[in-house]
């Protein structure tokens, strides 16, 4: 990523400022996204608490293949990513392209993954408001009113990152003299690294709540 | 007729140059236009309002088109004029050019992020002409989220993607300040408007994606009604009022610092004096930055929250108002043996102090449970919040408007109209709202269109002192247009002032600076008093 | 004039412990361990987060600024849960 070759913004100084504003800029948004979500688990944790049977009796009906599945695919996808920003820092074009190709692959997967899984949850009755399956107690409903609500949402948020790592890849790959700065790419990274740390308390909340069995 | 310099005003006069414009002085003056629209229809409300409680009865307008009244107040207001007002105007305007840099850290993000306000508010906007809504500000479930018949989920939606381009405002801020400073530039050095800039930016950040979500909620309960916030089927109403007063208590020092910010640096200026207590203001601006977020269940005494947490939130509520105090004291001891001069500014943030004391310590006769109990959902609560938001902030703001209205435009206003036009604003919110302590101490309720006869006095008086306010806003409205045109042109420092952005022209270039400046000395360098004291060039009316 | 970049070994480490908590939690919920469940899982879970963000997403190289912004949105969304939960849990006491 030629660091030799100045395009700079014109408003910063030289390219360790930009560098270094663009990356803070970017925790500073994963910093808004954390409390986004968080308002999520925060409604989660109190209805947990307050309604447990009933979480735990409606969780059961979630697909924990499905859910496992997915978590190793989006941790996968998190190590390609990872792998494609190292070799943007060692300037090598090829592999950064390679490993953000694959991260794509891994992230479509997961959610043709989920699409089985929604289609799977709907014939089961899942949704409340949609002929909810009348076998679950009323406080399941809020249940999977937040499991479609976060999902949806984190799902939304793959989607996006998808869209991001697309366009580095677009980028890279129509280089003609215009250089890429691997900041870019290690942005792209921090917030498919943020996707998949929703993920991980989401799983457990979401698959494994009272599982003994 | 000399010709103008190249300035960010005349190098281009397209629209396009406009609405695609990346400068952040050309945002500012955007956000301005846009922020003054929303104004002028919230102060329509309110006009309306006033106009209805001048007698006991309902007679103007029906309760339900009074709730829609005092929703669309609270709703534009709050969102549409108070939180971008200093922030988007002048703290775009200003930030870059009081460090030394040439722009924000990201200018289209900047201009996104006005987009986002345009778009939210038209969303907004179209709600009300739909009919508007009916919930108050606070949009309280399960009214909002299940029972009201008004236009909640498009409203809602509005503020939802305003709120976005407020992220990405204080997000800019941070970074702009935390990696843009000029060289020798130190924390310390900087002017206590960006320390303030940098502590609500801090709050944007943090406080606004949690609004977001609670409007997502409630607007998905009121579509699907599934119980999140619905008792009947299970849902917590309180849960909605924990999360939407997580974000709006901040949100009320989003609306107060930045006008903190602007008295710092005004009053050095017409005190001709260092400020007093530097690091005090500054720390103190970060404190209730922080602190302000331990506070919220102070507006929800009376809502069945455990009495446990409300006796630690009142407690924490009582903490944050010392950095206040702090800062008023040194406002205070920075005037104390300065070479004061009245100049429209000044008068502005003089009443700024005495109205934020006021506001301010009513604030701690509610923090107190007792007395909450007895006072909470009354005009005595609508007093002290305007106390802050219009005898505090708008008043911060139009002070700020005028200090920096020549830097901004490169015309002087008439300061005799504007100095009287502060004095009228005084007078007129006064009269407008220390009435309704009064009546809120004695019992009667907010946001009710009739009431019993023996409030009708006081009633009356705050009708009769909104009139005067009215005039107030009115005549700066006129003669700063009629400046544009006609004002007498602003040298590159009218105020003498100290400040990075005094040190280039005024109106500035595009670029800001000709050279990236290096800072050698304290902020506030004002020089020592002496018997001659530098005065503005006095403009004709 | 390479900048550093972290080694592939370490990465590919990272991503095997990851995936073995992954499968570790699940084990964990399907255990009937009761009370200390799900204290159990959640510090796994925080364990994860670590590690995505101490080696995937280099949060502790960038320096003492980065790591502060790293977890403020964490340490801030600490204080509304501790607050709110200040609510609902004493709201029965007498």
């Amino acid at each position: 990523m030629a660091e030799r070759t100045t395009t700079i913004a014109k408003q910063f100084e030289d390219l360790p400022q930009q560098r270094e504003a663009v990356t803070l800029g970017m925790w500073t948004f994963l910093a808004t996204e954390v409390l986004f979500f968080g308002g999520l688990f925060l409604v989660y944790s109190v209805y947990r608490h307050f309604y447990f049977n009933a979480f735990a009796a409606a969780s059961k009906h979630t697909d924990v293949v499905y859910g496992t599945v997915n978590s190793v695919i989006l941790i996968t996808s998190s190590l390609t990513m990872a792998l494609g920003v190292r070799a943007a820092k060692l300037i090598q074009y090829r592999n950064t392209i390679r490993f953000l190709l694959l991260t794509v692959c891994l992230g479509l997967a997961f959610l043709a993954v989920k699409g089985f899984e929604y289609h799977k949850d709907i014939t089961d009755r899942l949704v409340p408001g949609l002929d909810f399956n009348p076998d679950l107690p009323l406080h399941g409903q809020i249940f999977f009113w937040l499991y479609w609500t976060m999902t949806g949402l984190h799902a939304l948020h793959v989607i996006i990152g998808l869209g991001v790592i697309s366009t580095m890849i677009g980028l890279l790959s129509r280089r003609n003299g215009r250089p890429v700065h691997a900041h870019s790419i290690e942005n792209a990274g921090l917030y498919w690294h943020f996707v998949d740390i929703v993920w991980i308390y989401l799983y457990p909340l979401l698959y494994l709540v009272g599982r003994h069995s | 007729m000399t010709a103008e310099p190249q300035n960010y005003l005349n190098g281009e006069y397209t629209i396009k140059s406009w609405l695609l414009t990346t400068d952040h002085k050309r945002i500012g003056l955007l956000y301005l236009l846009t922020i003054l629209f929303f104004f002028v229809i919230a102060a329509f409300a309110a006009g309306l309002m006033r106009l209805e409680l001048l007698t006991p009865q309902g007679d103007l307008v029906s309760s339900d088109t009074y709730n829609k009244l005092f929703t669309i107040h609270g709703v534009m207001m709050v969102w549409f004029f108070l939180i971008p007002s200093i922030p988007s105007v002048l703290g775009n305007f200003l930030v870059p050019l009081m460090i030394g840099a040439r722009d924000v850290a990201f200018p289209r993000l900047n201009l996104l992020s006005w987009y986002l306000f345009v778009l939210g508010g038209f969303f907004t906007f179209h709600a009300v002409i739909l009919g508007g809504v009916d919930t108050g500000w606070t949009f309280y479930t399960p009214y909002s989220s299940t029972y009201s018949n008004s236009h909640v989920t498009e409203m809602a939606l509005g503020i939802f993607i305003a709120g976005f381009g407020s992220i990405l405002t204080g997000l800019n801020f941070i970074i702009t300040i935390q990696k843009m400073r000029a060289p020798g530039l130190t924390w310390f050095r900087l002017p206590l408007f960006i320390w303030s800039m940098f502590a609500t930016s801090i709050i944007l950040v943090l406080a606004t994606p949690v609004l977001a979500i609670t409007l997502l909620l409630m607007g998905v309960e009121r579509i699907w009604g599934i119980g999140i916030f619905n008792p009947k089927l299970g849902g917590d109403p309180v849960l909605f009022q924990h999360l939407f007063w997580f974000y709006s208590h901040p949100a009320v020092y989003i609306m107060i610092l930045p006008g903190m910010g602007v008295v710092s640096e005004i009053i050095p200026c017409f005190s001709r004096k260092q400020i007093f207590g530097y690091k005090f203001v500054a720390f103190s601006s970060v404190a209730i930055a922080v602190i302000g977020f331990l506070v919220w269940g102070h507006h929800m005494f009376v809502s069945s929250q455990s009495i446990y947490a409300g006796m630690a939130f009142s407690l924490l509520s009582f903490l944050v108002s010392i950095p206040s105090a702090i800062k008023v004291f040194n406002w205070t001891a920075t005037l104390y043996r300065g070479s004061i001069s009245f100049e429209a500014p000044m008068l502005y943030v003089l009443g700024f102090i005495g109205l934020f004391v006021v506001g301010g310590l009513t604030g701690l006769f509610l923090a107190t449970l007792a007395v909450d109990v007895h006072v909470h959902g009354t005009y005595f609560v609508v007093a002290h919040f305007h106390y802050i938001m219009v005898g505090g902030m708008v008043t911060a703001f139009m002070a700020g408007i005028h200090f920096w209205w020549p830097k901004i435009t490169g015309r002087l206003y008439p300061e005799k109209w504007a100095q009287f036009s502060a004095i009228i604003l005084f007078i007129g919110f006064n009269l407008t709202f220390f009435p309704q302590f009064v009546l809120g101490y004695l019992g009667m309720p907010r946001r009710v269109h009739e009431y019993a006869p023996e409030f009708q006095v006081y009633n009356v008086l705050s009708t009769a002192g909104a009139t005067i306010l009215g005039v107030g806003y009115l005549l700066p409205l006129i003669y700063l247009l009629w400046s544009l045109k006609n004002g007498p042109r602003a040298d590159q420092n009218p105020w003498q002032a100290a400040g990075l952005e005094w040190k280039t022209a005024s109106p500035p270039p595009e670029h800001n600076f000709e050279e990236t400046p290096v800072i050698t000395e304290e902020a506030y360098a004002y020089p020592p008093l002496t018997s001659s004291q530098p005065t503005p060039e006095e403009p004709h009316g | 004039m390479k900048p550093e970049a972290p080694s592939i070994k370490s990465l590919v480490f990272t991503w095997l412990i990851l995936v073995a908590l992954h499968f570790s939690i699940l084990g964990a919920a399907l255990l009937p361990i009761g009370f200390f469940k799900m204290p159990l899982i959640l510090t796994m879970a925080v364990v994860q987060t670590a590690l995505v963000m101490i080696f995937f997403m280099e949060a502790w190289h960038g320096g003492k600024l980065l790591r502060f912004f790293a977890v403020a949105g964490f340490f801030w969304l600490m204080i509304q849960f501790i607050l709110v939960a200040a609510d609902y849990t004493t709201r029965m006491w007498h």
